[in-house]
């Protein structure tokens, strides 16, 4: 009895709340409720981590053991690709979900579309995630503060670095980095060779910087015998794990967390430990003969001593991400996040070109890892139709649950929502010689399709259809173009039949899925 | 006070000096601005081009009044003769000097660091050419008149560079804050 007279007072108490809550439930969407009740998303990025050379996609040496280990309770995505051959269009495709021909950050320093901007994965969770972007790659950096507006917390790019020498990242320019940026770092103070827009006052700080440089890179010989990683300035692998952990640690509400890493990314500076970790090993690739759009070319020994370093880097990376990974565990962020680690574009050692810098779109240069870990999972899966990094940011609306934005070019990833299809095809592109406002007349594109793949490149100095098999020859070694088979000929006739709304930002309704 | 003002150098001297700072800052940082511009013009639309362009017109200000600021400051303590009588012509060798020293030094630093000796030897490279011209110019008259002239036509900058470091400051300052 007396339990039914609770019950009756607690319903009119609750009746008697009901308009309020009416009346105040708009206010929900500007005050996001606090509680827990969608995973977080956790997104890693590894500049330049090409999946080519790491060891959970097949290559011989053991560049990545942690990664593998890692895999063992992830989804892995066996033929995944960056929308782009180079930071700026690959990570505006992983952020926007949009392919580089419509965001249009094509260009060394360029951004997405104005209108575009902020179309990123920080405003398409921004009901129910709160934004945290942090990227050690000024031009990712330039990217994601187009979307400040929906960014709870922007790290700055030196954050992590030994030292700050940059300009634009400071409070001060907060609501005018990128002019900051591109005024200081891209003109007034020179961060290489050459000259500064400034008489005395840029060689000065120049020189102060790589002062300061060298004395930081003297006092951690030890650890790292070919000098610190730099990212304009320079860094320790640790750092930045550790500046993500914190990160992590912090986390009270549901979070998207992007953060982009700059290593492996030249300069290749591993541990001392890994330099020339695999230099007696037995692996010796043959490089491929150099590709006529390589603007300086590099003999096989170049191109077999970068490697080296590049790989020993990997194995460096790869033992500050087992750091991560325990924390992943021991905090019991594995069991209510979902982690994806990837890159926004490969690197090379092939073809005679050293690094990710011309226009060109083998294997090395756009397949990159991609890892992801749903929470509680612990088997392995893997998926081996080809997904392109515009899939991320849709994918990543359906597990949260959240509209998919109809700006999203992306399809949902095979194990989260989507399904695998065999028929798919995946596309990447590079056209950074072209104005960003205008139609394309200098690019490459690629195209993979049931394991083959096309390319065409259009360049004043080299015009041409490239065919490859990619199950046969992996290593991009015999153009195949000359005497096409029935496949490729199919997929010339639907490259050309898409391309003239790429090139002039005309995009069919149906978008590019 | 009445010490100061004594130290301090005649009016329209600074005015040169400024005019000559001026020349060379703006006219360099322009340099640098067109030669960007061709990239810039890829991906950046006019307005967010001139915000560029005004922001190194700021920091080209900011440049040449610090830089004269430290030749006004260093006649004021130098004895007169050295520095602060003549402190137009004078600055016009110095700036002139030590500017054609930072091209030959920016074409040299690499990203090594260059270590002191060569730091000591572009010091020498720099100040030896500078001292040795500024000779010239006290104990030989005609060379003194023809820089006095190339300072006062140069000292004209500063009412075309001075008005646009002003603006584009204010401009620069505006974007911050709005």
């Amino acid at each position: 009895m007396a339990s039914s007279k609770t019950n009756r007072r607690n319903l009119l108490k609750v009746m008697g709340m009901v308009p309020a809550a009416i009346t105040l439930a708009p206010l929900a969407k500007i005050f996001p409720s606090t509680s827990k009740t969608s995973p977080h998303i956790i997104i890693v990025v590894c500049d330049a981590w090409a999946a080519h050379n790491t060891s959970l996609y097949g290559y011989p040496r053991p560049t990545m053991p942690n990664i593998e280990k890692f895999a063992k309770r992830s989804t892995v995505y066996n033929h995944h690709y960056s929308a782009g051959n180079f930071t700026v269009p690959g990570t505006a495709s992983l952020l926007t979900g949009m392919y580089p021909w419509t965001h249009r950050a094509i260009n060394l320093g360029g951004m997405i579309k104005n209108s575009l901007g902020d179309n990123q994965i920080f405003k398409a969770l921004y009901d129910t995630h709160k934004g945290i972007g942090y990227a050690q790659n000024v031009y990712a950096d330039q990217l994601i503060n187009q979307a400040r507006a929906y960014l709870k917390t922007h790290i700055p790019f030196g954050a992590y670095n030994l030292q700050d020498g940059v300009f634009y990242d400071s409070p001060l320019f907060n609501l005018d980095a990128y002019t900051a940026f591109s005024s200081f770092e891209d003109g007034i103070i020179n961060h290489g060779k050459g000259f500064d827009g400034s008489v005395w006052l840029g060689p000065l700080a120049r020189l102060f910087r790589i002062r300061n440089k060298r004395i930081i890179n003297n006092a951690m010989s030890e650890e790292y015998y070919a000098g610190l990683p730099e990212s304009l300035d320079p860094f320790l692998l640790s750092d930045v794990v550790d500046g993500l952990i914190d990160t992590l640690t912090n986390l009270t509400e549901p979070s998207v967390v992007y953060f982009h890493m700059f290593a492996p990314h030249d300069p290749y500076r591993p541990y001392s430990k890994h330099y020339n970790g695999f230099r007696d090993d037995e692996y010796s690739p043959n490089t491929a003969p150099t590709h006529p759009l390589v603007s300086e070319p590099n003999s096989d020994h170049e191109l077999r001593i970068s490697r080296l370093n590049y790989d020993a880097f990997l194995a460096s990376l790869d033992q500050e991400l087992a750091r991560l990974f325990n924390y992943f565990d021991a905090s019991g962020l594995k069991d209510d996040s979902y982690i994806f680690l990837t890159s926004d574009h490969g690197e090379m050692f092939d073809h005679g070109m050293r690094g990710h810098s011309d226009p060109l779109l083998f294997e090395p240069l756009i397949h990159i890892p991609l890892v992801v870990s749903a929470p509680g999972q612990f088997e392995r899966h893997d998926v081996d139709t080809p997904t392109s990094s515009v899939d991320v940011l849709p994918t990543i609306c359906h597990i949260t649950k959240n509209e998919i934005p109809d700006w999203s070019e992306g399809r949902l990833l095979p194990t989260l929502g989507g399904e695998s299809d065999p028929e798919r095809a995946v596309f990447s592109f590079s056209a950074p010689q072209n104005s960003s406002f205008g139609n394309i007349t200098q690019y490459s594109i690629s195209m993979v399709y049931k394991n083959n793949k096309l390319i065409k490149y259009n360049h004043p100095k080299y015009s041409k259809y490239e065919f490859f098999d990619l199950l046969n020859d992996p290593q991009e070694k015999l153009d195949l173009s000359d005497s096409l088979p029935e496949i490729g000929i199919e997929m010339v006739k639907e490259l050309d039949k898409l391309l003239p709304s790429i090139l002039t930002m005309k995009i069919p309704e149906d978008g590019n899925k | 006070m009445e010490f100061i003002k004594k130290r301090i150098p005649e009016s329209n001297e600074m005015l040169m000096a400024l005019g000559m700072a001026l020349f060379v800052v703006h006219s360099w940082s322009l340099r640098m601005f067109f030669f960007r511009v061709p990239s810039f013009l890829l991906y950046m639309g006019v307005g967010q081009i001139l915000a560029v362009l005004a922001y190194m017109m700021a920091f080209a200000l900011l440049e040449s009044l610090f830089v004269t600021l430290i030749l006004i400051l260093v006649s004021t303590i130098l004895p007169s003769t050295w520095l602060r009588d003549g402190l137009g012509y004078k600055s016009f060798i110095i700036i002139l000097v030590a500017a054609v020293a930072s091209y030959l030094i920016q074409r040299e630093i690499e990203s090594t660091y260059p270590g002191i000796k060569t730091l000591l030897l572009w010091a020498v490279e720099t100040g030896a050419p500078m001292i040795a011209l500024l000779l010239l110019a006290g104990f030989v008259k005609p060379v003194r008149k023809v820089i006095q002239f190339l300072s006062e036509q140069v000292s004209v900058m500063v009412f075309i560079y001075l008005p646009i470091g002003v603006i584009s400051l204010i401009v620069v300052i505006f974007r911050l804050i709005f």
